[in-house]
């Protein structure tokens, strides 16, 4: 059943992307979901159980670990809710299924600090009080419930604009609640036999999924290095559990999905021979694919020759996408950087693997994106090792953090130091608006340059340069000293140059430095201290 | 008995506190390529910054040589009974080293004790002048010397630093070299102990000297304040506003970073020296 609802959310993936308020190219919703679920299902999957609880309580696990983005994140709580809900159910009929709704809904509302109407809390409440208040008269019939469940969602989406000002002048309803709801009518689709072809997710398709689950293996965490070994095994009863365990003891990005025929693993490794000769000690071995890690490699080593005396007592991961920016958070002694991704949010797991990669046990995550935040406390919750979040929402807040470091002091005392010093710089972003909306009374044209300040859009200019000077008039404070244009992809170093220069004939008294960032959409980035 | 208390130029006190405490300051050498300087008698420090800037060649600072301390230890001894000889940290140049060979070849029965600082500047200032003050209250060496020492203990010296270029001309940073950063321009803060101990960093000067009022404020019991400066004396106007603010009543020295700390630290390098009071055995 959830199959389908994850596949009908994937089906709606790029509607859900485009009813995003913010007209900026990154953190989609729509796609956060569908990869956090596609996460779930792997885990499903896996447990190779029929069981309600047991699959529910898989999907639980591997929710949490694939949670991208705030709303991935806080999808993973309701899974984590529902699956509380049918904790000793192996079959589970329309009584449990409300029980379970409401189970969700309260965790739900936990997973957010300042819950919000108007969002995906209100649609999850909606749908669970919808079912709770129907079901004696359905006489606990789950289909029936179900509809009713997802009529509730469908009412509750479109009034989302109402409970929520910037939807309403953006003229969308609100995208986690729309992915809340699509899911709920998939799950009713298959229940009612409308998607009864669809065969389960990873079956289906495993050359997509396995890309995607092992393309978030390589585009996120800092592989150490080694090869990057693949393979097939074909075989009788193979334990996935036992293969994984195994696996993880020989190196590290490890994943193994399958069943007790056929497992396919991935892992990257120093020794690949010994993998691949484990591998066929259980079966025919095919598809075997081994790759050197050879920058990796030389980032390894850099990493290791840099950090070999002075080993600062906590380690600092920081979520950064662009080579410059992620040269320059190594510089400034970041023990680990994590990517996104397309979404440029990466999952809980990246994360926990990015905090077990630093040799310290004290850990300071640096998420740099307010999408991030949730995913990073997940990381947090879950690790063993002592970890904190700083509550960077940008790249600059990351970098001012990560200055205040003092290597000598302790977690909380440099978490504290840290925080603080995260509030004293302004961030200034510049992108292309990806559609024409209208923000705080701002109206915006698709493909124009928009500026945000420390998150907020104040600027839509024809101009990225322009852009960018009407947003500094906006936010120069006499205590302004030092400017710094970290450049992306999509511009050049001519171009920041010439930015530079318009900004120091403007504020001759400020220092302003260029240095090339490469992050993907984000044409400048701007700090100011 | 008298105590005669001797320093080097490293101390940064000025003439008028040396001449009036009666401490005698042997000078340290600035080499610009291959000419030698005296500090403080043939370059003063004015003109120390401005051949620093714009000298190709990176400066170096030497100890005195081993006669101009056993000429000074000759001639003091023949009036006191005893000398505290107060210096620079072993671990930052030789001086230390110089007076302690000046002292074992002198054949006087005239007692020296040589007190490593482990420090510079003020640190070294505040030594010397506590040791002269319980010398001109009468003293014996012993106690003389005590008083030295615990200003030692009890002083924390503090560097800010606006750029990196002068310390890596002169080959001294490698510890700090891995919090420092390569790709962003920091601005470095750190305690002498001995050695030169990085403690935090900043990505801008106001940020920077902040941070250095705020790391000397941190000591307890503060009762002894210096602050100094190299080519920036407004910046040293500023933090003794603030230390005015912080800890009324308690008196702060200004003093002029000299050419050891200014070699490495170039232009717009600035120091703090705090004293803590003392606490009953220390």
């Amino acid at each position: 059943m959830f199959a389908a609802a994850t596949h009908w959310l994937e089906c709606n993936t790029q509607a859900i992307n485009s009813i995003n308020v913010f007209p900026v190219p990154d953190g989609d919703t729509g796609t956060n979901m569908y990869l956090t679920m596609l996460a779930t299902m792997d885990e499903a999957y896996q447990s190779g159980s029929e069981a309600a609880n047991v699959v529910a309580g898989a999907m639980a696990r591997g929710a949490l670990m694939g949670a991208r983005g705030n709303s991935g994140v806080i999808l993973s709580q309701i899974l984590r809710g529902f699956a509380d809900g049918l904790s000793d159910k192996e079959r589970f009929g329309g009584e449990d299924f409300v029980a379970a709704l409401d189970e969700a809904t309260l965790r739900a509302d936990r997973a957010v600090t300042h819950p919000v109407e108007g969002t995906i809390l209100t649609v999850m409440r909606a749908a669970a009080a919808a079912a709770r208040d129907c079901s004696k008269e359905l006489g606990g019939n789950l289909k029936a419930i179900l509809a009713v469940a997802v009529d509730a969602a469908k009412d509750a989406v479109a009034k989302t604009p109402s409970l929520l000002p910037a939807l309403r002048e953006a003229g969308v309803v609100d995208a986690g609640g729309q992915g809340l709801y699509v899911m709920l009518e998939g799950a009713l689709r298959y229940v009612r036999g409308d998607l009864a072809s669809l065969a389960p997710l990873a079956v289906q398709d495993p050359e997509r999924s396995w890309a995607r689950a092992t393309g978030a293996l390589h585009g996120g965490e800092e592989c150490n290095f080694g090869f990057c070994t693949e393979f097939l095994v074909s075989g009788e009863k193979l334990n996935a559990g036992s293969v994984l365990e195994r696996m993880l003891d020989m190196g590290d990005s490890v994943l193994v999905v399958g069943d007790e025929k056929l497992l396919r693993v991935h892992l990257h490794t120093a020794q690949p021979d010994a993998a691949i000769a484990f591998g066929r000690s259980l079966g025919e071995l095919s598809q075997v694919k081994v790759d050197n890690i050879e920058e990796q490699a030389e980032q390894f080593i850099a990493h290791a020759r840099g950090y070999e005396g002075d080993l600062a007592a906590v380690g600092i991961v920081a979520v950064v996408s662009g080579a410059g920016l992620k040269d320059v958070f190594r510089s400034l002694g970041a023990t680990a950087t994590v990517q996104g991704g397309a979404t440029m949010n990466p999952s809980t797991r990246q994360l926990l693997a990015a905090v077990e990669s630093c040799r310290q046990e004290d850990v300071i995550i640096l998420p740099n994106n307010k999408n991030v935040i949730l995913a990073g406390q997940q990381a947090a919750k879950h690790s063993h090792k002592r970890v904190r979040v700083v509550g960077t929402t940008s790249v600059p807040q990351g970098m001012a953090a990560l200055v205040a470091l003092g290597p000598e002091k302790d977690l909380d005392a440099n978490a504290e130091l840290m925080e603080a010093a995260r509030q004293d710089v302004r961030t200034i972003e510049v992108t292309k608006a990806i559609r024409t909306t209208s923000i705080d009374g701002l109206p915006v044209r698709v493909g124009q340059a928009i500026a945000l300040v420390d998150g907020k859009l104040t600027v839509a200019n024809d101009s990225a340069h322009a852009a960018v000077l009407e947003a500094l008039r906006q936010t120069v404070s006499p205590d302004t000293s030092l400017v710094t244009i970290y450049f992306g992809a999509e511009s050049t170093e001519e171009d920041a140059a010439g930015l530079a220069a318009e900004i120091r004939a403007m504020y001759p008294s400020l220092e302003t430095e260029v240095v090339s960032g490469g992050q993907p959409h984000y044409t400048y980035i701007v700090s100011l201290e | 008995m008298t105590v005669r208390v001797v320093t080097d130029s490293t101390s940064d006190l000025s003439p008028d506190v040396l001449e009036e405490l009666s401490i005698v300051c042997v000078p340290l050498s600035v080499l610009f390529g291959d000419k030698a300087y005296r500090d403080g008698v043939d370059l003063t420090t004015d003109q120390f910054f401005q051949k620093l800037v714009e000298s190709r060649v990176a400066p170096s600072t030497s100890q005195p040589s081993v006669g101009e301390f056993r000429q000074v230890y000759e001639r003091l001894a023949g009036e006191a009974d005893g000398i505290v000889s107060v210096h620079i940290g072993a671990e930052l140049s030789g001086t230390v080293a110089a007076a302690t060979l000046a002292r074992d070849s002198l054949s006087s029965r005239c007692p020296i004790e040589i007190i490593d600082t482990e420090t510079a500047s003020l640190g070294i200032g505040f030594t010397a002048i506590a040791a002269a003050r319980a010398a001109r209250a009468g003293a014996p060496l012993a106690d003389v010397a005590e008083a030295a020492r615990s200003v030692v203990r009890r002083q924390h010296t503090i560097c800010f630093l606006d750029t990196l270029e002068y310390a890596r001309r002169g080959g001294r940073i490698s510890r700090v070299e891995s919090i420092l950063g390569g790709l962003l321009h920091l601005k470095p803060i750190f305690i002498i102990q001995g050695v030169s101990l990085p403690l935090s960093r900043a990505r801008t000067r106001p940020a920077g000297l902040k941070r250095l009022f705020e790391t000397a404020m941190a000591y307890p019991n503060i009762v002894d304040v210096g602050i100094m400066h190299a080519t920036t004396p407004e910046d040293a106007e500023l933090i003794a506003g603030w230390t005015r603010e912080r800890l009324p009543g308690v008196p702060i020295r200004l003093a002029r970073l000299g050419p050891t700390l200014g070699t490495h630290g170039g232009p717009g390098v600035m120091a703090m020296t705090v004293v803590e009071g003392e606490k009953s055995g220390t």
